[in-house]
């Protein structure tokens, strides 16, 4: 607006110029013996268009391009505003188009282009277990399978979660919350660091000593309002009562948007629950490991368990407590390692032993760097480890 | 009317050196600059008050004269005085030197007789 305002200050010292000299005309024509009236007539003769002259000479300013456009503008809004269902039609299309295009880019960007909020987010991948045949690609691990994978040397950390609800009561209304509990390197994975207190210790992650938990941001501000001495302090989840040991910030929203507690899970190192595929994997690459090495070594790893688990089917039909499916001959046999033509590692296991055993010895490992919800990604296939 | 503005348009280019020319006798309103220019050329150049104007204000804004509001020592009343700045100064050479070439030049070709003799 300065130059709107320094225009009108040239403008009047123009009209002041213009008058002064104007007078003095009419002054000498009046000197030259003119009576006033005519003197006034020839000066202004003399003189010429006076409104053409001040238009000439604002010319010579520089300002004339603004003056343009802003009578543009003011002729323009105008125009608007007489014609005011036209107006309403053009500003209600532009506010849906620039609305659209805003969520469009908002959706986009979170997904697409923003990291993940993690520090370690760009070398985070989920690793899942996949089988084929029955078009079955993110199966989660089971606890020994997971025990096994540990044991990578390419991941930095390798975690597993599962995922549930739990009720809150006594600080309120009681309250479903959606939880997870997470293994032992859950929070390193990610490498976010918690808002107050802790993550877990070690005892915390042994079984018997797991009565802790960390509150969600969210959950934190709503139910306790934002207590900043709420570490420490006890609370009754399903009726038992559980300490406080630390609350994560507001971008942590692993493994999902909705998880409001996180306790820990012990898993015991002897564990030989094979049946039951509850774990969800994560894991961070170590600094320099590339995703191609981690295949590899989860190629290694995963013969080890095929091993573990032939032995453990002869065991079964040995003891006979297996059931009919894992005991017949030609399904354990099956059950080995073999190439196809594409030169694809795969691991084929026959349906009758599938059903009891759903697992398979497919690994995927998927990378969810880029997007916001990791378990929530798809890609490619390239072998018996996907890669996403 | 119709000839003075001729004559103005011919003269478009030297408005800016006649100008700059009377303010070297010292500050000066528009008004003074007008009448100087018309009676130093016996009212053969008749200055438009739409070129004067116009003139002055581009010279300001290039530099070469600067302008004020000052008493007139013979009134009563302010006028906007201009005055030439050392800027001013070097373009009158300039323009000046760029006149005369031009002047001689074309006197070269309206009257070789003049220039052989």
């Amino acid at each position: 607006m300065k130059w709107w305002w320094q225009l009108n200050k040239s403008a009047m010292d123009l009209e002041r110029e213009l008058r002064s000299d104007l007078e003095l005309e009419e002054e000498e024509q009046r000197k030259s013996g003119l009576p006033p009236e005519e003197a006034r007539y020839a000066a202004r003769r003399a003189f010429g268009n006076e409104v053409l002259i001040k238009e000439q000479t604002r010319e010579a300013w520089g300002w004339v391009p603004f003056e343009r456009v802003s009578q543009d503008v003011r002729f323009a809004i105008r125009q608007l505003a007489k014609n005011k269902g036209f107006t309403a039609a053009c500003v209600i299309t532009l506010a849906l188009g620039v609305g659209a295009t805003v969520t469009i880019f908002t959706v986009m960007d979170s997904l697409l282009l923003r990291p993940l909020p993690y520090p370690n987010s760009p070398r985070v991948v989920r690793i899942w277990n996949i089988f084929a045949p029955r078009g079955m690609m993110e199966i989660p691990v089971s606890e020994p399978e997971f025990v096994e994978y540990r044991q990578s040397h390419t991941f930095a950390h390798l975690a597993g979660f599962s995922v549930g609800a739990l009720t809150l009561t006594e600080s309120g209304d009681p309250l479903r919350v959606a939880a997870s509990w997470g293994t032992s390197d859950f929070f390193a994975v990610m490498g976010t660091e918690p808002l107050l207190g802790r993550t877990f210790s070690a005892d915390e992650l042994q079984p018997g000593h797991t009565q802790v938990g960390i509150l969600s941001y969210r959950l934190w501000r709503n139910r306790f309002d934002s207590n900043p001495k709420i570490v420490g302090k006890s609370i009754l989840l399903n009726g038992q009562s559980c300490v406080v040991v630390g609350v994560m910030p507001l971008n942590f929203n692993l493994p999902s948007n909705d998880v409001d507690i996180w306790q820990p899970l012990p898993i015991a190192p002897a564990s030989s629950n094979l049946g039951n595929h509850y774990l969800n994997l994560i894991a961070d690459l170590k600094q320099g490991a590339t995703l191609e090495q981690a295949r590899s070594e989860m190629a290694t790893i995963l013969t080890r368990i095929q091993r573990k688990i032939s032995s453990v089917l002869r065991r079964g039909r040995r003891d006979g407590c297996q059931s009919r499916s894992l005991a017949r001959t030609d399904g354990r046999k099956s059950a080995t390692h073999s190439c196809n033509p594409n030169g694809w590692s795969r691991v084929y296991a026959p349906n009758s032993l599938v059903q009891t055993w759903p697992a398979c010895f497919w690994l995927a490992a998927k990378n969810a760097s880029r997007r916001s919800r990791p378990e929530q990604l798809s890609g490619l296939r390239a072998g018996a480890f996907s890669i996403r | 009317m119709e000839k003075t503005q001729q004559r103005t348009g011919l003269l478009q280019g030297t408005l800016d050196m006649l100008i700059l020319r009377t303010l070297l006798y010292g500050p000066a309103h528009g008004h003074q600059i007008g009448k100087h220019i018309q009676r130093s050329t016996n009212d053969f150049l008749h200055m438009h008050h739409g070129s004067l104007y116009p003139a002055l204000h581009r010279l300001e804004r290039k530099g070469w004269v600067i302008s004020k509001w000052q008493m007139a020592p013979d009134r009563n009343r302010e006028f906007k005085y201009y005055r030439l700045t050392d800027k001013g100064k070097k373009q009158l050479v300039v323009e000046e030197s760029e006149w005369r070439q031009m002047a001689e030049a074309v006197a070269r070709v309206m009257w070789p007789a003049v220039e052989e003799s």
